[in-house]
């Protein structure tokens, strides 16, 4: 569905009065999100998880450099085309909801992006919202008095609505209780089952492990590893990467070990 | 020790008494809205409470200077002087040293920017280092791990711990995260109804176990 091919992204920036230098902030970057998969993609905050979102949906900022192939359902991607209709983000800060209107009415517009007539928009937006356990209530407030967990639950409503192949999920259970992040994961989880490719970008291994499929680790821009969600059991032997192996044992629930063991 | 005793507060606590120990971790879980927060609020003094006490070594918090139990929020960007830079919101209550810097990672640069050119997590280690002042007994540490990536929450639980171990510190560690918690300390508490009750071992704790034997 989804192939990304050594992609590479760097920030250019001035160097004292003439010259020009490019950070780099990825390096050599490739996955594919197959249909009815969950791939997650799990890193230290500044690992680059977020650029990496940023860059399938051609959110970049100006003066990023931006190397590689990425191609959708087979051609080469055109985010803008492409971007709230077949392939979706579920951001990761309410700041990407418009704080001067109500949280249905922004359901609303995703119903209208996703072709439904106007007549039709109101009731499948409330229809989305009840989904996820948002009421009427909900829906007449603005986005600033919303909990954390109630607006995260109307943007994944918004993303529902349009049906999109690919669904990009950035950091979706950061401050929510277990219950409700559970409730999130699992509605990530169905839509893969029902055939759609899902990427959920995340520092939390524990959270994603039970709905990934596999899990690709990044650290400091580059990938590390690939593996199958299933690899990470016991002492994490089944892991190629020492990084990989390290988070895995710095869970709670597996060692708590504070560093990589050399 | 720290002692709360029938603490009430707006409709959250119902009689709720708790007691936190020297040189131990004491967990705290809960669902969302039960009133962990406002009751770490109450024990760092930052709330008085509409009926009961709080009391370390028999005495109630001191109403000026600097408070003996400290809290250390969730979000550390709204802990902090925004229009301060690192270096000052550093030495507010004391001036930590070099090489209490280097424990926890902060480095010198980051003394002249101003918060919002640090991450959250680097933040977060600015904002704990600036509690742990002389005359500090106890921290009340609201989910202070829960942005981190795995290594990352390991290596500041075992910083702080090992700070606890050598000043005889008393902690309180709110999470959703019981994993966490139990690897941090021997009692986790659950609050709910306003009350406290015995967090119930997980099944998988058998399971834990024989991995972490595994990984040792």
């Amino acid at each position: 569905m989804l192939e990304v091919s050594r992609l590479s992204i760097g920030f250019r920036r001035p160097r004292g009065l003439w010259r020009r230098e490019v950070v780099p902030a990825l390096r050599d970057v490739s996955l594919r999100v197959r249909a009815g998969e969950v791939l997650a993609v799990i890193g230290a905050s500044g690992a680059g998880k977020s650029l990496l979102a940023q860059a399938i949906l051609g959110l970049l900022p100006p003066n990023a450099a931006m190397s590689g192939e990425m191609r959708f359902q087979g051609a080469p991607l055109d985010a803008p085309r492409l971007r709230g209709r077949r392939v979706a983000l579920v951001p990761q800060s309410i700041a990407w909801l418009d704080p001067l209107v109500r949280a249905g009415r922004q359901v609303e517009w995703a119903a209208g992006r996703a072709g439904l007539p106007a007549p039709d928009r109101a009731p499948a937006a409330a229809a989305a919202l009840a989904r996820f356990g948002l009421g009427m209530a909900a829906a007449r407030r603005f986005p600033h008095q919303l909990s954390g967990g109630m607006a995260r639950r109307a943007m994944l409503a918004i993303a529902a609505l349009g049906e999109a192949e690919l669904l990009i999920a950035d950091e979706p259970t950061n401050g929510l209780d277990p219950e409700n992040a559970a409730r999130v994961l699992g509605h990530l989880r169905a839509r893969a089952d029902a055939g759609r490719g899902v990427l959920v970008i995340s520092h939390d291994l524990a959270a994603v492990l039970p709905l990934a499929d596999r899990v690709a680790i990044l650290r400091e821009g580059a990938l590390q590893e690939t593996a199958p969600a299933a690899a990470f059991q016991g002492n994490g032997m089944a892991l190629a990467s020492p990084y990989a192996r390290a988070l895995w044992q710095a869970l709670p629930e597996v060692g708590f070990l504070p560093a990589e063991a050399g | 020790m720290l002692v709360a005793q029938d603490l009430h507060h707006g409709g959250l606590l119902a009689g709720l008494s708790l007691a936190l120990p020297p040189g131990q971790v004491v967990g705290l879980a809960g669902p969302s809205g039960a009133g962990k927060s406002t009751l770490g609020r109450l024990l760092a003094g930052h709330l008085a409470p509409a009926r009961g006490t709080v009391r370390l070594d028999g005495a109630p918090l001191p109403a000026h200077g600097f408070c003996p139990v400290q809290l250390l929020p969730q979000a550390a960007e709204l802990a902090v002087n925004p229009r301060w830079r690192v270096g000052r919101i550093l030495e507010e209550a004391y001036t930590p040293g070099p090489a209490a810097r280097r424990a926890f990672g902060i480095e010198d640069s980051w003394l002249r920017r101003y918060p919002h050119e640090l991450s959250g997590g680097e933040l977060q280690r600015v904002v704990i280092l600036r509690s742990l002042a002389p005359g500090l007994r106890y921290l009340v540490a609201d989910e202070i791990s829960a942005m981190l990536d795995p290594l990352a929450q390991a290596a500041l639980w075992h910083r702080l711990r090992e700070y606890m171990a050598g000043q005889g510190l008393g902690i309180l560690a709110i999470s959703h995260n019981t994993a966490l918690l139990r690897r941090l300390g021997r009692v986790v508490w659950r609050l709910e109804d306003g009350r406290l009750h015995h967090a119930a071992p997980e099944a998988a704790a058998g399971k834990i176990a024989s991995l972490c034997a595994e990984v040792a």
